[in-house]
């Protein structure tokens, strides 16, 4: 759906056609389901987050000027419902030592990732989010899978910009750590 | 230049496919939560790939069913010699002169396009 067109069904939101929610709906359903599960853990309570959400962005639509992009703004209340469900505030900690990290060789790994299938690259990568702690596993799925841009991260979670950065810069290093393990490839030989 | 590379095969691995699914009934479970019939305003797809790949087909039988007929060196032309048996042919007890080939040929092909089109308006109506 392209974004005149998204713009579109949002005005008629707007005009009160409810029926036009179905194609919004659709399109963000993954997308705002999986913020919540990220958050919360549990399938049924996302799914619960994740309808909540929609009726809330529906219900309050009006306060939506296209000042920034509709995906942002969902996610936004999505986060903001699945941390008030979980009556907890997000710790983003490093869990994570950085000297192990910089000493990885990145091309041995990433040359033994490219050369895998990509069924098996996408199981292994699959594997390796499953193992990231919650905050890193979201953050990872707002800007990897949603493709969001830092800035629309932190719009979504409120955190500042270079804090978003430097989680990701470690998400990321910490996701090769674990996929040299899954790999099979002992931290030794590439040290 | 490593945090590139490590950024790129993350980027060209991801795929939509690897998130999590909410349920099927989902969107409708929405629409029912804000007082609207979770039937209305449902997208009503038109067949556009398969109507084409239908156009195609059609396209492909007429090609075959005109060389068949047409082209020289086809079985139907003089030039073409069928194998001779010392058994009675098939032709001989189906009783269907010199055109078998060019029946079975069409048959075939047919029955291939039926099945076909068959899936298609399945698709298209269910």
């Amino acid at each position: 759906m392209k974004e005149e067109i998204e713009e579109i069904i949002i005005n008629k939101i707007k005009n009160g056609e409810l029926h036009a929610c179905r194609f919004i709906v659709d399109k963000y359903k993954s997308y705002v389901y999986n913020v919540a599960i990220k958050i919360v853990k549990v399938r049924e309570d996302a799914e619960e987050i994740a309808q909540d959400s929609f009726i809330k962005a529906f219900k309050s639509i009006e306060s939506f000027k296209f000042e920034s992009k509709f995906s942002t703004w969902l996610y936004r209340i999505t986060f903001n419902n699945a941390i008030s469900h979980t009556r907890k505030k997000m710790i983003f900690k490093d869990e994570i030592s950085d000297s192990i990290i910089e000493s990885l060789d990145v091309s041995i790994i990433a040359d033994g990732f490219e050369n895998l299938s990509r069924i098996d690259r996408k199981k292994i990568l699959t594997q390796a989010i499953e193992k990231l702690n919650e905050e890193e596993k979201l953050l990872i799925t707002l800007y990897y899978f949603e493709e969001n841009s830092i800035s629309e991260v932190s719009k979504i979670t409120g955190l500042d910009e270079n804090f978003i950065k430097v989680k990701i810069h470690r998400s990321r290093k910490k996701l090769f750590n674990l996929l040299s393990e899954i790999m099979g490839i002992k931290m030794e030989d590439v040290l | 230049m490593k945090e590139n590379k490590l950024d790129d095969i993350i980027r060209t691995t991801v795929n939509k496919d690897m998130i999590e699914k909410p349920s099927l009934s989902f969107t409708d479970s929405v629409m029912e939560k804000l007082g609207v019939n979770p039937q209305e305003g449902k997208l009503k797809t038109k067949p556009i790939r398969i109507k084409w790949g239908l156009i195609s087909m059609i396209f492909v039988y007429i090609i075959i069913v005109g060389a068949v007929f047409l082209i020289p060196g086809s079985v139907s032309s003089e030039s073409f010699q069928m194998p001779t048996f010392n058994l009675p042919s098939i032709t001989e007890y189906l009783d269907l002169g010199e055109n078998t080939s060019k029946i079975l040929i069409m048959l075939i092909f047919g029955g291939w396009l039926l099945i076909f089109i068959d899936k298609f308006l399945k698709k298209l109506f269910i």
